[in-house]
């Protein structure tokens, strides 16, 4: 392996290194920087309003296994991730395959998808609580329509208002995800259609042997990313409900930042998003390990 | 280009994106006393002013009434005064703060409470100039100026307080008029309160009633009997009967009474703090910062005209307190000019209320200087609501004072731990009493923890 020296010898490499180096100051300044500091205050008793950085070992890391608000946070992250996730992959991967067809308007209905992804959250928080107004609102006054009494009350139920936030989520990501797909969807090849054609697959098949296996990789990023993006989600859950009913949709990002920023409990907070760290990193490794059985490069 | 000359550019160039990455993280760390020179219109130096900080957000910075106070006061001393200033609103600013606090390194020497829960929090974390000293220096008498409104912790005082807002009755005359009921006044109970409201629904109108989301209607009656939030031995008071009586009521003015949006609907339709002010309902209950409201015509443009009367008391006629917010004014700890900053906390705590509409926490004014601010306020409202109307309301009452908001152990959890359970009450979710225990062993839990730590 040759060394850094030899490595910066031509005009070309220290160049290279000029331009890499504003991002790499960055890179440590913002994110290596703020994770090591985490890790430590983590382990010391530190309060913003008592600024004191005695050692304490684990403790916050056993509190947070005595505190239930916290533990019930973690359990909402992941209900809400199981929610998410499904979600946006299924529904953004048919919504890319409606919209690799031929139809009118394909231009416009590709630009119409992305409105919601650049719609400000607090404007959506504002929408989707008209729309699911259970008084008032659209949805429920649809669903009494059609003969159903007793309608969900969608974001002020304590059993519905996750998952709703949840699907309101899916709502405003999906274009990103449809438009990665779509993206790979036009870079399977053709003519493995036109061969799976004439041994005689249907449409359904065509979709399983051949699209699912070409776009798998594409797949794979998406619900890494998905994953990683739903255990961190805050402003939604924030502005559309704000943890309640109750503590119903308190996820642990919420709950992080209410023991920072609320309460000033920096160290327990921080104990909370390290642990929120290593179940993120031991998710995103066993999809690593489990790709190899249905990631075809 | 030679060689040389490129070293020279692209170490130019790495010196400029260094420069400029790094440039934003800079702190303005300029805590040294600051003096500045006004000139006069002729442009000669009138004298030189000691320059004082102050943590505000940017209503108030805009606020005619504050910036008035400060005018006077930078008018009648020799100090200037320059705001810091916080992004946000309410509470949120607070977080900004503690941040700015925790540093040690905050050169802004004011800070402005708006209600006892943060006043306790900065107090509680000696975040705040005990201000003892100073005011045995100079023999301040605040026992005589402010009586029972100072607050002490372990015999410290940490701030002055600079307006006691009470509760009142806020009614919509058009609504009353309408219906042909005539408006109320004097002494009343939470039953003639409901009453009333359902009488304006009768006569047609969706809600009689309005009131918010906050933690103290929720304990509200207990409060009026006087009521502690804390036990002798420091744990939660809710097991006590008064605070499931309040939270009881409560939910019956919305769920069963349906005299207002019950708590879901609030919750649900996002209904906004000042929905009094759009002339849907014909009774509000809230603290009496709301009268502002009224005077903003440009804000809240409105063909009706509002009255105020005394707060409902329980109709056992066990409680006969009205509730009151202090809001307060203090020093940070680290202060590099504690004594200048002092002569301002002295002078807003005393002359707040002249400018800001906020009733005074003062003992010592007769009701001559009382009825002068309410007759600012008619001026105001041009004769909408008489100087002898407020007062009648406020102050000419048989009730008492008791403080809102909790004070004392973990009142922020408190505080919030009684909305997230209580809320599960007023949405059916959990039963009272289970609502009730949840408060008291969650606010124990924390209490006890406290104390161990």
């Amino acid at each position: 392996m040759r060394s850094l020296r030899a490595m910066l010898r031509t005009d070309e490499a220290r160049a290279g290194l000029l331009f890499v180096l504003p991002f790499f100051i960055g890179f440590l300044t913002f994110n290596i920087f703020p994770l090591i500091y985490a890790i430590f205050i983590s382990f010391v008793d530190y309060n913003t309003l008592k600024p004191s950085f005695n050692f304490i070992g684990f403790d916050n890391f056993v509190r947070i296994f005595h505190d239930h608000i916290a533990l019930s946070a973690y359990v909402k992250s992941f209900i809400y991730t199981l929610v998410y996730v499904p979600g946006v992959i299924i529904l953004s991967f048919l919504l890319a395959s409606l919209l690799n067809r031929k139809f009118y308007f394909r231009p416009v209905s590709r630009t119409m998808i992305l409105v919601p992804y650049v719609a400000n959250v607090i404007a959506i928080a504002m929408v989707w609580s008209i729309i699911l107004d259970p008084y008032d609102g659209p949805v429920n006054a649809l669903l009494n329509l059609v003969g159903i009494d007793n309608p969900p009350l969608w974001l002020g139920g304590v059993s519905t208002s996750l998952p709703t936030i949840a699907l309101i989520n899916v709502w405003q990501n999906i274009a990103f995800q449809t438009i990665v797909f779509l993206a790979a969807l036009q870079g399977v090849p053709k003519d493995l259609y036109e061969a799976a054609e004439l041994d005689g697959a249907g449409r359904w098949r065509r979709i399983k042997h051949v699209t699912i296996p070409m776009v798998s990789p594409t797949t794979f990023f998406l619900i890494i990313t998905s994953i990683i993006n739903s255990f961190q989600n805050y402003a939604s859950v924030r502005s559309l409900t704000n943890g309640g009913p109750g503590v119903s949709s308190r996820v642990i990002s919420l709950n992080i930042y209410e023991e920072a920023f609320t309460y000033n409990r920096y160290s327990y907070a921080a104990a909370q998003a390290i642990i929120l760290f290593v179940i993120i990193l031991i998710i995103t490794i066993i999809q690593w390990k489990g790709q190899k059985k249905w990631v075809h490069y | 280009m030679n060689r040389t000359l490129r070293v020279y550019v692209k170490s130019f160039a790495m010196i400029i994106m260094t420069t400029g990455l790094l440039l934003g993280c800079g702190i303005n760390n300029n805590s040294k006393l600051q003096f500045v020179d006004s000139l006069d219109a002729n442009g000669i130096i009138e004298e030189e002013k000691t320059v004082l900080k102050i943590y505000v957000d940017s209503i108030r910075a805009q606020d005619t009434n504050f910036l008035d106070v400060v005018h006077a006061f930078e008018r009648d001393t020799d100090y200037k005064l320059e705001f810091n200033l916080i992004p946000g609103d309410g509470k949120d600013i607070y977080k900004k703060i503690d941040i700015d606090l925790g540093s040690k390194k905050s050169d802004t020497d004011i800070i402005l409470f708006s209600n006892p829960i943060l006043l306790d929090k900065y107090s509680e974390n000696n975040m705040l100039l005990p201000i003892n000293d100073l005011i045995d220096e100079q023999a301040y008498d605040v026992d005589r100026i402010y009586g029972d409104y100072i607050t002490t912790y372990n015999d410290n005082i940490y701030s002055l307080p600079a307006g006691a807002g009470r509760w009142a009755v806020y009614y919509n005359k058009k609504i009353f008029d309408d219906a042909h009921i005539p408006y109320p006044s004097g002494a009343w109970t939470w039953d003639d309160y409901i009453e009333t409201a359902q009488k304006l629904m009768v006569a047609g109108h969706k809600f009689g009633s309005y009131m918010l989301d906050y933690d103290n209607y929720l304990y509200f009656i207990a409060r009026q009997k006087g009521i502690p939030l804390y036990k002798e031995d420091g744990l939660s008071n809710y097991d006590h009967p008064s605070f499931k009586e309040s939270l009881r009521l409560f939910a019956e003015i919305g769920n069963v009474y349906q005299i207002q949006p019950n708590w879901l609907e609030f919750k649900t339709k996002k209904l906004p703090w000042d929905g009094f002010m759009t002339g849907e309902y014909g009774l509000t209950l809230i603290g009496t910062w709301y009268t502002n409201m009224f005077l903003d015509k440009k804000l809240y443009p409105r063909d009706w005209e509002f009255g105020i009367t005394q707060l409902p008391t329980p109709s056992d006629g066990l409680g006969d307190n009205n509730l009151g917010n202090v809001n307060s004014i203090g020093i940070n700890k680290y202060s590099k000019h504690p004594l200048e900053a002092f002569e301002f906390v002295k002078y807003f705590a005393e002359n707040n209320y002249k400018f800001t509409g906020d009733l005074p926490a003062r003992i010592d004014l007769k009701e001559e200087d009382r009825m002068s601010i309410f007759r600012k306020t008619e001026e105001k409202l041009n004769g909408e609501v008489t100087a002898q109307q407020f007062n009648d309301a406020l102050y000419n009452t048989d009730l008492g004072f008791m403080k809102e908001k909790i004070s004392g152990p973990v009142a922020l959890e408190y505080s919030q731990i009684i909305l997230e359970e209580g809320e599960l009450y007023l949405i059916g979710v959990k039963s009272l009493d289970d609502a009730v225990h949840s408060i008291k062993s969650r606010v124990d839990t924390l209490i006890t923890d406290k104390g161990v730590q």
